[in-house]
């Protein structure tokens, strides 16, 4: 039986069900398989054309759709789709909204891989918080996976610290851009860039601090 | 131990490797990882280079050096660099006549130590001369630097500057005076006040502290680079030397930065052919590959897109996750 019938079963009723798994090379082969069948959505960030973005999948949702998916959620890590900070144990980390969203307003029933066995979070009984923490003993089972886990290694992309600091380089890319471009002839409009610059970069520092500090 | 002109000519092989050779980076302690060698591809790609052999026999000789250097007394280790060093050093007399403090720019290329220490003793004939480096405290790896200026250095005519604030105020007096600084422009202390600039095409962090110091104290750059010369001799090529204009305070960072970029623009025409001999080639040729030179209404455009851009955007929420304590 695929991770995904095993789910299927598992959650029961008549709602759409979101598994979520993580990615290994025997999941993503059943996933796929189940995918060809037209069983499943499969969500992710990937270059794989089988695989959707969350955003397409909150389209196909919107549209009246709801397909039972399977999210890859340790796929998700470019800011615009992992937007939701959460404050683990092991440090702030950045996941996607897309399991709250079908779950809390689309009705879809939860089941999310802990390791050996399945976490099943029926619709309608659901929090944020409830949710989050699923997904954080999601991932804290997909590390003992080892090297099996193909994602292990991106991890790290999805640190808050390693967030921050790719904004603070991009912020001090772009500073030295402008001042490249500038240094033969600066007129009035460079004093300008700069400070709009300074203006940007207080206003990211004051939201890190304020993310940092919350709830 | 063999003398040095043997170990370069036992050793001269290395060269011709085409692949690697785990065991040869064990014996050179210098193990690499698949990064590594796609960068030192690339820096072969730069140099017209095909081998790693060359990456190989270039940390080859600067062990055999340091181990040959470390291991002499001082007129022995003087002896040492002099028969390695085939540098033209007449366009060093124009340092000697300058009135104004210099800043003689070294990057960490080739046999940047003997270089800084072969030309640092013949100036300093005639003028103060300081070299500015990492405390060891700090950065540990420089004891080297300190264990041989105790070694080859006359006591007080070539004095250790350390890169701390009391060195920085140093530094200035002793420019304002008309001394010769000897500086290492291509390391940074602190990654937040450090700047990008293009270096072989790539983005390169750099701090503008040559800048801000020749700026402040109405000194000269003279970019200086350790070049190879054959085997195992190194010759310094002196560039051309760069003046820093006064400007206003609301410019002082642009001139900072126009004048560090004209320094490593300088580098680039020399460090070419034996970039694999730079000490931050890997690191450099790891980063994206590219430094887009922008128009000025380019990058305006762009300043005014960034405040949407997702990497500086908010979070939606915030979820607490932990235990309890």
């Amino acid at each position: 039986m695929t991770p995904y019938h095993e789910a299927r079963k598992l959650a029961g009723g008549v709602n759409p069900i979101a598994v979520v798994l993580p990615t290994t090379n025997s999941i993503m082969s059943a996933a796929l398989a189940c995918q060809v069948r037209g069983e499943v959505d499969l969500v992710g960030e990937s270059s794989n054309p089988a695989i959707i973005t969350p955003p397409q999948m909150l389209t196909r949702t919107t549209q009246g759709l709801r397909p039972d998916c399977v999210i890859f959620t340790d796929q998700i890590l470019s800011p615009p789709n992992a937007t939701v900070r959460l404050k683990a144990d092991i440090g702030d980390y950045f996941i996607s909204p897309v399991e709250m969203i079908l779950c809390l307003k689309y009705q879809y029933d939860l089941v999310v891989w802990i390791g050996r066995e399945y976490s099943v979070l029926k619709a309608g009984q659901q929090t944020a918080e409830t949710i989050c923490s699923s997904v954080n003993t999601h991932f804290a089972a997909a590390y003992q996976l080892g090297s099996q886990w193909l994602m292990r290694e991106s991890q790290n992309l999805r640190k808050s610290d390693v967030r921050e600091h790719g904004a603070r380089t991009r912020i001090s890319l772009i500073r030295s851009l402008a001042m490249n471009a500038y240094r033969f002839d600066a007129p009035s409009k460079f004093d300008e860039a700069m400070q709009k610059i300074d203006r940007i970069e207080r206003n990211w520092e004051d939201m890190c601090n304020a993310a940092s500090a919350s709830p | 131990m063999l003398p040095v002109p043997l170990l370069e000519a036992v050793g001269a092989p290395i060269k011709l490797l085409r692949k690697r050779s785990k065991t040869l980076e064990r014996l050179l302690k210098t193990p690499l990882t698949t990064a590594d060698e796609r960068a030192i591809a690339s820096a072969c790609g730069e140099s017209g280079s095909s081998r790693i052999g060359d990456f190989y026999y270039w940390y080859y000789q600067k062990l055999i050096t340091a181990h040959a250097v470390r291991s002499l007394d001082g007129p022995r280790a003087l002896a040492l660099i002099a028969k390695l060093d085939k540098t033209n050093y007449r366009p060093a007399q124009a340092i000697l006549q300058q009135t104004s403090g210099v800043i003689v720019a070294v990057p960490h290329h080739h046999h940047y130590i003997l270089a800084i220490i072969a030309l640092a003793r013949q100036l300093s004939a005639a003028k103060d001369v300081y070299i500015f480096y990492g405390d060891p405290k700090t950065h540990p790896g420089n004891e080297v630097f300190d264990h041989l200026s105790g070694l080859v250095f006359d006591e007080g005519r070539v004095n250790v500057i350390y890169d701390n604030k009391n060195g920085l105020s140093k530094a200035l007096r002793c420019l304002r005076s008309g001394a010769v600084l000897f500086i290492l422009p291509d390391v940074f202390r602190d990654e937040s006040t450090t700047f990008h600039i293009p270096f072989y095409g790539r983005a390169m962090r750099v701090m503008l502290g040559t800048a801000t110091l020749a700026r402040k104290t109405e000194s000269i750059v003279v970019p200086a680079v350790a070049v190879s010369s054959g085997g195992m001799s190194f010759q310094t090529k002196f560039l051309p030397e760069i003046h820093v204009e006064q400007t206003s305070p609301e410019r002082a960072k642009l001139s900072d930065y126009t004048v560090t970029r004209a320094l490593f623009d300088s580098y680039e025409t020399v460090m070419r052919r034996d970039l694999l001999c730079w000490q931050n080639v890997r690191q450099h040729m790891l980063t994206p590959p590219k430094f887009d030179e922008l128009t000025a209404e380019e990058i305006d455009r762009i300043i005014d897109l960034l405040p949407s851009d997702p990497a500086l955007l908010p979070p939606i929420c915030v979820v607490e996750c932990r235990l309890p304590a």
